[in-house]
């Protein structure tokens, strides 16, 4: 596991669907990154189109930057909680039990309040607001076909 | 009742019997064919949409629940009679429920009704401009005033 993420590392993720103009994502093929994280290959390990591989090859890539990913922040409404968001690297061993195959380059966006991982979750609000900060960084690299 | 309103709950019944949820409906109806025929006009999206939330699956997304659907039955209802909107498209949900999708190039808004029942509305531009707001279907005002506010979002130059 390499912990390190550079600022300008790339994360790639592959979606189903894009906006009407081919650019971005729409907020609503985006989930929130849960208790799971946001499943995304790192740069560093992979080529974007890893993302598509094994059975994925009419799907589309999107990609975000750790820079753009560290700069998201919401609060709550009362402003008393305080959620952001960081990639954490997460290898993938191959398991038939799990079905799984090998993926070196696998991390996580997780959700972060005040540093911590383990927290309970946000309104649906909020939710929402990361979900559409994330869209708004997302770039579509290949469209689905 | 005047006019307008009795048109109003014409229009209302029709819709119910035509979506399927009510079939009694139909037998309070006495209406002729020009009438169920001029209602059935390409213009009139509400039904197809109605029929859209009813049969809606997802091959990678959550499944939807009877309460989401039951909201964006709801919400389309008011987005039909009470604004001007058109939606872009009737989509499944990453987090669990139905979208209500509305997309002009640049400019994108949407209204999630949420398996827990919760609904969610939100606008961007992709560029740093967004809105959030929860939505309560029984607070009509509320949603209408939300609705509308997307309406100038999506429509401005």
């Amino acid at each position: 596991m390499v912990e390190h993420f550079e600022d300008s590392e790339l994360l790639f993720h592959r979606v189903k669907n894009v906006t009407l103009d081919g650019r971005n994502v729409p907020p609503t093929e985006i989930g929130y990154p849960g208790s799971n994280g946001m499943s995304v290959n790192r740069e560093r390990f992979s080529l974007p189109e890893d993302v598509l591989w094994p059975d994925c090859s009419t799907w589309g890539i999107a990609a975000l930057s750790c820079a753009d990913i560290r700069s998201v922040m919401e609060e709550s409404g009362d402003g008393r909680r305080r959620f952001t968001l960081a990639p954490r690297h997460d290898p993938l061993e191959a398991s038939m039990e799990l079905d799984q195959r090998e993926n070196y380059a696998h991390s996580l966006i997780i959700t972060l309040e005040d540093g911590r991982h383990d927290h309970t979750p946000p309104t649906n609000s909020v939710k929402k607001k990361i979900r559409f900060e994330i869209a708004r960084f997302l770039r579509v690299l290949k469209r689905p076909t | 009742m005047d006019q307008n309103t009795a048109i109003f709950e014409d229009r209302r019944k029709l819709t119910t019997w035509l979506s399927g949820a009510n079939h009694s409906a139909a037998d309070d109806l006495r209406y002729d064919e020009k009438m169920v025929a001029a209602y059935l006009e390409p213009h009139c999206w509400l039904a197809p949409a109605l029929e859209r939330i009813s049969r809606l699956q997802s091959d990678h997304h959550p499944g939807i629940e009877t309460v989401a659907r039951r909201e964006a039955s709801t919400l389309l209802d008011t987005i039909y009679y009470r604004t001007s909107l058109r939606p872009t498209r009737i989509s499944s949900s990453a987090e669990g429920g139905i979208a209500v999708v509305f997309e002009v190039p640049g400019r994108y808004a949407d209204v999630e009704c949420l398996n827990d029942g919760s609904v969610v509305a939100g606008l961007t531009d992709f560029e740093g401009h967004q809105e959030v707001h929860e939505l309560y279907l029984d607070n009509r005002t509320q949603v209408v005033r939300v609705l509308r506010e997307i309406q100038r979002f999506i429509e401005r130059p």
